[in-house]
């Protein structure tokens, strides 16, 4: 049996930062939620056909499809790990935030 | 310390300005990423969820104050003002940007640090016991060892281009607190028959999807003969080790797959095949190596110290402190402590610019300069004066460095896990802030005792599930984290592997796991019994009982 069509968003990474991008459609941003989203395969196709081109691959680094989910009228990422890519941060305060968070003395919660 | 000499520095700035002009050429498009990738993982440059990563060496663990602080002055330019360090005692900055890379390898080069052996299929920057010199239970420093290695792999022509990436451990104490046993190559500084101090080579251990505990391949070899017999080794690794399935390449699976016996006669004959003498490195340079490792001038001390006492009875917090953390030292009036990164609810491993320049201050003021970096992601200070440790106990707690929990039940190893990597399949540090949290009170950590969980995101194991007491390991299953549960591990002298305990847990089940495991050990240890031990008298069936018993 044929797999069921999801729909999908083209992701990449940027060359420069490293940071994840989605392709809006006239170009990339940093906000999944601009992501333009293939709900078709014939939409998918055309994503995938550009993310092979030389000039995109050469531009970022890894650009490929994943998969979206709509819920509750918004599209989200369908995956914890493009969730978590989309967020663009660890689950958790991280850093120099976190440690002024705990405070001297690790000895307490 | 050991202090690079010319060769060392030219090679270090040779390698930063080679990446810098590849750095250049990918950003101008010059060079695919497929092009680009070999090269960056050479220098320790991968590519995460959401950033860059770079992976500084840190060799054998061992940095000084001027380093350390070089990593803070790195994490607060060039990233977002921390850095992870990891279970091969190195760091790992989360943030750094492409562009940025060559200006902090040249640095680190300024320094004596580089990136280089963190990535990509050489042998990768060795590792050793982070107590080396000063523990009281030592045949010798394995320091000198390790940077012998260090010298003879990092442009030896014939293995940059091993078929997998190949780890090396040396330990010179009695009880292993390197790992040896889990490493490609474990090196234990021992006597021989004669008195003769030289090495017993273990061989094929390692983590990851197929874990395996290595095998003795010399019960003794003599000190001079090293180089040769490793030469010998990688040899027949490089000859006959698989490059055909990454999975299958590492040298654990070619001695599974030979048997240790006929891996070993292979390496026995291309051994007599060269001539030791000649291949053996010259004397006068392993005693130059050696002499940067001599034991710093230590003030002659009375090993009794009453303003310790002193200090310890006024301060139960500080008492605890000294029970967990500090270690026994080989000259008399001092002591090596661990400060933990392990503050509850905190990061495993993760240290701040501020918190970093501060361990550098104390390295400086009592610790002769001197830094080393555990596999268990703390850090040590080696060289300290009992009647100063009140005074450094003090300046750690001012940035939250004074967690008295060494190898205590929140002492968690994890790797960075699907927060930042890219090929994690679960997260794994909230799930070490969750059992953090859940075990915060220091008088039930102590109550438990000795407990060593480890978590790793994914089955490349990087948070060395496989031998923690209780080792946790996310999966994705279905796209749903799921949590398998192995309770057994150890990596110290009686290696083992940890057995499963049955199906895998969600991700907010696993505190509640790890509570039923430890209520269930406190019920059946015997008096002075740790959960390892008791794990061990009566095996896995009554934990898997209380964790199942319900379901």
């Amino acid at each position: 049996m044929a797999k069921r069509f999801n729909p999908v968003v083209l992701t990449a990474n940027a060359l420069e930062s490293g940071a994840p991008l989605w392709w809006t459609g006239a170009g990339w941003s940093e906000s999944f939620a601009d992501a333009r989203v293939a709900t078709t395969p014939e939409q998918a196709a055309t994503l995938q056909a550009l993310a092979d081109t030389p000039l995109m691959q050469a531009a970022t680094v890894g650009p490929c499809l994943v998969e979206v989910v709509e819920e509750d009228g918004a599209w989200r990422p369908a995956s914890r790990r493009e969730a978590i890519r989309a967020s663009r941060s660890p689950t958790f305060a991280y850093g120099p935030e976190a440690a002024s968070r705990r405070g001297p003395g690790a000895r307490a919660a | 310390m050991y202090r690079y000499d010319e060769f060392d520095a030219a090679f270090v700035a040779q390698r930063a300005a080679q990446f810098r002009e590849q750095v250049r050429r990918r950003l101008s498009g010059a060079l695919t990423e497929d092009e680009f990738r070999p090269l960056r993982l050479m220098n320790g440059v991968y590519l995460q969820l959401h950033a860059y990563m770079l992976r500084v060496a840190i060799p054998y663990g061992t940095l000084d104050a001027e380093q350390m602080r070089m990593l803070a002055h790195v994490a607060e330019k060039y990233d977002r003002g921390y850095g992870h360090f990891t279970t091969r005692q190195n760091i790992q900055f989360n943030w750094p940007q492409l562009k940025d890379i060559p200006d902090i390898l040249d640095d680190l080069a300024g320094v004596r640090m580089h990136a280089i052996q963190t990535s990509g299929n050489c042998i990768r920057n060795v590792t050793s016991d982070p107590l080396a010199g000063v523990a009281a239970d030592e045949i010798e420093d394995p320091r000198p060892t390790a940077e012998l290695i260090r010298q003879w792999s990092s442009l030896h022509p014939e293995f940059t281009f091993l078929g997998r990436k190949f780890k090396i451990a040396v330990t010179g104490a009695e009880n292993d607190r390197a790992a040896v046993a889990v490493h490609d190559v474990g090196l234990r500084i021992v006597r021989g028959p004669d008195g003769e101090i030289g090495y017993r080579v273990l061989v094929g251990g390692g983590l990851g999807r197929t874990p395996m505990i290595a095998k003795t391949l010399r019960e003794f070899l003599p000190r001079a003969h090293l180089l040769p017999y490793l030469e010998a080794t990688l040899r027949v690794y490089n000859l006959l080790g698989r490059r055909d399935n990454k999975y299958k390449a590492r040298i654990k699976i070619l001695v599974h797959e030979m048997g240790i016996d006929a891996f070993r006669a292979a390496v026995e004959d291309e051994f007599a095949r060269l001539d030791p003498e000649a291949s053996a490195p010259d004397p006068a340079e392993v005693a130059r190596i050696a002499a940067y490792f001599a034991p710093p001038a230590y003030p002659e001390l009375p090993d009794a110290c009453p303003a310790l006492e002193r200090a310890r009875r006024a301060h139960p917090e500080f008492d605890a402190w000294v029970r967990r953390n500090v270690h026994p030292h080989k000259v008399p009036g001092h002591a090596a402590a661990t400060i933990s990164l392990k503050p509850i609810g905190g990061a495993p491993g993760d240290a701040t610019a501020e918190q970093m320049r501060l361990m550098a201050d104390v390295a400086e003021r009592h610790s002769m300069g001197e830094l080393r970096i555990t596999h268990e992601q703390n850090v040590v200070l080696p060289h300290l004066r009992k009647d100063e440790l009140f005074q450094v106990w003090r300046m750690l707690a001012s940035q939250g460095l004074d967690a008295p929990n060494r190898g205590l039940v929140t002492d968690i190893i994890a790797c960075p896990g699907l927060d930042y990597c890219a090929l994690a399949t679960a997260r794994s540090i909230p799930v070490a802030q969750a059992i953090s949290r859940r075990f915060a009170d220091p008088a039930l950590q102590e109550r438990i005792g000795p407990l060593a969980i480890k978590i790793s995101g994914c089955i490349n194991a990087c948070g060395h599930h496989h031998v923690g007491h209780i080792g946790i390991l996310g999966l994705d299953k279905a796209g749903v984290e799921s949590y398998q549960i192995t309770l057994g591990g150890d990596p110290t002298d009686d290696a083992a592997l940890g057995e499963r305990t049955g199906p895998g847990f969600a991700f907010d089940q696993v505190p509640d796991v790890v509570e039923t495991l430890v209520r269930r050990y406190l019920e059946l240890r015997q008096p002075g019994e740790t959960f390892l031990q008791t794990y061990r008298r009566l095996g896995m069936t009554p934990f898997k009982e209380a964790l199942y018993a319900a379901a």
